[in-house]
């Protein structure tokens, strides 16, 4: 294999204005990481120290005192498990749920031919300037039956119109010759969306996925306000519960009455790892999801 | 067939839209639905279904179907008893159930706020008056401790105000340390200034590095107060929420004789470097951290049943380490005060829906009597505990079984929404820290300031904190030298009065003259 050297000659000479540039730019960069990778760092490590090893520094960059305590707490607990399954069931159905329509919503308020659709999403818009608010949602609730099942954190929410907007303004700019070629070959209104649109909106539909599913399993306000039986809780309400419940705890020998900020922590990493791992696998989607569609009204 | 598919395609398009718009917010209102009750089912011995929402004890543990603590409330009532305990004593989820018309028999809110107020005035909560004769640890319970609370001797429900006439926080200092540089515990503003400024100056750890300060308090905000409000006690502050002038009409308590002297010694603290300069970052948690890591010496802090967690924290990094409480320090006159009396807590109305108010009533009668206390604190004798002369034995293994805390702690029941243990001096004999505890909170009382006006008015409800929010911003102004004192409290004056103050000062006029007349 032939090494092709570089003449150093042939390379553009970049001024000193522009190198300076660079470098105040990456520093920049880096600073900005470091802010939002540090918070990250201090809860795991602090959620890994003992309180003695958390108490005796300021910045937490490594535990000196290893403890799993905060963890083994939570673990012990068997409602950790069943509110897992809770927020898993809330977050997979719900999002699929909040896809199906949102897609399908979006789709026939991108067809230009179709009578009113200015309307349909003028009154769609509507409702994100003025919402109902927290008493009419309630009453929904309440009056669908869906009290104190796992049903009212997913249904009321299935659609957020700001997302069936950027769907809709996706499946706008999508060429119409797509669309026609598929229906001389004789494919129907509803194959077309199903083996046409659907396969080339995925970074788009993966993008809103996301949004959806990093909602529903935050979603504990929710949860406050519909569900009432303990073996109903989301993983976020169940961990903030458990968290108020050990630090009103009566007992003043309880020892996890001393473990403080390291289970908080803790319990701040079970909540967000699981969320965050979903991230990578979608990355590479969800630039180019997030900017499709978001161009042209 | 073109024309098919594009109807379907706008009513489907028409359902999801319109589905989006309901779920984010449609133009149904509450219905009403209120039926009046209040006729007792006599004659029928069908247990009487009673729905109670509260936001009881978050801390408590869950209950259980089966719980042989509500199996006898039922049983001795005659009652049905279904309890919902909202997560994390969350009122907003009480405020927008009664708004929604989702009315339970029993509810109970946030005393003092426009949402019970609102109860009150729209018929949403029946008079409780009309059941005192029946009731008479309800009526008791009302008439002695919160006479003030009803309107034109009406009563809508039963307050319970928090700290009303207890209190558990002291300024906790660090003993070694004051040996270390001879001092003892401060009782006077003179004596607190030299140890703190020993504190910051003296090296009191010992290390050889100037890396301690004196003191430091949570940052002021209009529910915590300024963290120095000891220092306006010390020099006369009478009363927690207003103050008197000489013509014995109401003024903000900031408009006192002692503030500006108050502040003077308070900006000195803090120009002279004895006060940690995060203390405007610090909220409880980082505060109580700071004291646990040695970089400050004196703190106000939560005692009571906290006193053996504060204690152990301390030792987590210093096991030699002591720790001292004592009653705040006087000023020249010998004034003293730490703690504010309560104004705001629960409130448990029986709703104008009950069907049997009769029944409602009496179960609020039972959770307030002697004979509610005892089941919901010790539990069945037998099963839950046994008794020797005065000496109680709890079976753990039973209380387990249904929703009591851990070693001798009481039911889920228990707290929350009639009493919290502060108020009820509780503290069952399995602490071990039992008697120091109760000794905390016997000083910390003493140091409690009364209210002026024991009643918030409306315009105090709706207004209160937002006027609150203006003192705060001129007294971290003052404190950190943005304006001079004396020009700061005419210039907060001024403006407190000119945004809703005044017109608030009036109502509470009247409600302290009303309440002299009644007293």
């Amino acid at each position: 294999m032939t090494k092709v050297k570089r003449d150093p000659r042939n390379r553009i000479r970049r001024s000193f204005g522009s190198r300076l540039f660079d470098g105040i730019n990456i520093i920049l960069l880096v600073l900005l990481a470091i802010t939002c990778i540090y918070p990250f760092w201090d809860t795991l490590v602090v959620s890994f120290s003992s309180l003695k090893s958390y108490l005796s520094t300021s910045v937490h960059l490594w535990p000196s005192e290893w403890s799993f305590e905060g963890y083994q707490f939570m673990i012990s607990n068997a409602d950790l498990w069943t509110s897992y399954a809770n927020s898993i069931f809330i977050t997979v159905v719900g999002t699929v749920i909040n896809l199906i329509v949102t897609v399908m919503a979006a789709y026939v308020l991108s067809k230009k031919d179709l009578k009113g659709h200015r309307v349909l999403t003028f009154l769609a818009v509507f409702t994100m300037m003025f919402s109902g608010g927290i008493i009419p949602t309630y009453i929904v609730v309440k009056d669908l039956h869906l009290m104190n099942t796992l049903w009212s954190m997913i249904l009321p929410t299935a659609i957020t119109t700001s997302y069936l907007i950027i769907m809709r303004n996706f499946f706008f700019d999508l060429p119409h010759e797509l669309e026609e070629s598929a229906m001389l070959d004789g494919c129907t209104e509803v194959g077309v969306l199903f083996r046409i649109i659907l396969p080339i909106s995925r970074p788009s539909m993966i993008t809103i996925a996301l949004f959806y599913a990093v909602d529903h399993w935050n979603d504990f306000f929710s949860a406050i306000l519909y569900i009432m039986d303990n073996s109903k809780w989301p993983l976020q309400l169940f961990l903030r519960s458990m968290l108020f419940e050990t630090e009103a705890s009566y007992s003043s020998s309880a020892s996890l009455f001393l473990l403080g900020q390291p289970m908080k922590m803790a319990a701040i990493m079970m909540a967000i790892i699981p969320i965050m791992l979903m991230f990578p696998f979608f990355q590479k989607y969800f630039a180019k999801g997030i900017l499709m569609g978001a161009v042209k009204g | 067939m073109k024309g098919t598919k594009k109807i379907i395609a706008l009513l489907l398009a028409a359902a999801t839209a319109f589905s989006a718009a309901a779920c984010s917010g449609g133009g149904q209102t509450a219905s009403g639905g209120a039926a009046s009750g209040g006729a007792s089912q006599e004659g029928n011995s069908d247990p009487v279904p009673i729905k109670w929402l509260t936001t009881g004890d978050a801390a408590a543990e869950p209950i259980e179907s089966g719980d042989r603590i509500i199996t006898e409330i039922n049983s001795r009532l005659g009652i049905n008893l279904e309890v919902q305990i909202v997560p994390e004593g969350n009122v907003e989820k009480v405020n927008v159930a009664m708004a929604s018309g989702d009315y339970p028999d029993v509810v109970t809110g946030a005393y003092g706020t426009s949402a019970t107020q609102g109860w009150i005035d729209n018929g949403m909560v029946v008079e409780l008056n009309q059941f005192f004769d029946a009731n008479p640890d309800m009526k008791a319970w009302i008439e002695n401790d919160y006479p003030w609370s009803g309107t034109d001797g009406k009563y809508y429900g039963v307050p319970f105000i928090v700290q009303y006439n207890s209190a558990n926080n002291l300024i906790i200092m660090r003993q070694d340390w004051l040996d270390n540089v001879g001092l003892s515990y401060p009782k006077t503003l003179d004596e607190m200034r030299a140890v703190l400024e020993a504190f910051t100056n003296e090296d009191p750890d010992g290390n050889g590095q100037n890396d301690t300060v004196g003191y430091t308090a949570e940052k002021p905000s209009n529910t915590g107060g300024t963290g120095f409000d000891w220092v306006f006690f010390a020099y006369g502050r009478e009363y927690s929420d207003y103050a008197l002038d000489e013509n014995g009409n109401v003024i903000p308590w900031f408009e006192y004789d002692g503030f500006v002297p108050a502040m003077t010694y308070i900006k000195d603290l803090w120009d002279s470097g004895l006060v940690d300069k995060e203390l405007m970052l610090n909220d409880a948690t980082k505060k109580e951290e700071k004291f646990y890591q040695g970089r400050v010496g004196a703190i106000p802090a939560v005692l009571y049943r906290h006193v053996s967690r504060q204690e152990n924290s301390l030792h987590e990094l210093f096991p030699d380490a002591s720790m001292v409480y004592d009653l705040p320090p006087t000023g020249e006159d010998g004034s003293f005060g730490l703690n504010k009396q309560g104004k705001n807590g629960m409130f448990t109305c029986i709703t104008a829906a009950c069907q049997n108010q009769a029944k409602a009533a009496e179960f609020i009668n039972f959770m307030v009597s002697d004979e509610g206390n005892e089941l919901l604190r010790l539990g069945l004798e037998g099963i839950h505990y046994t008794k020797d002369g005065d000496t109680i034995t709890y079976n753990e293994e039973e209380r387990a079984k249904d929703a009591f805390s851990p070693d001798g702690w009481a039911h889920a029941l228990a707290w929350g929404s009639f009493y919290w243990p502060l108020e009820s001096g509780y503290m069952p004999d399995t602490e071990p820290n039992k008697e120091r505890a109760l000794e905390t909170v016997e000083m910390a009382t003493e140091a409690q300031v009364p209210n002026l006006v024991k009643q918030k008015t409306p315009l105090e409800i709706e207004n209160g904190s937002s006027l609150e929010d203006i003192f705060i911003q001129y007294f971290s102004d003052m404190l950190q030298g943005k304006i001079e004192i004396e020009a700061g409290a005419k210039e907060l004056s001024e403006k407190w009065r000119s945004q809703g103050g005044e017109e608030m000062l009036k109502e509470v006029q009247a409600a302290y003259e009303a309440q002299g007349a009644a007293e």
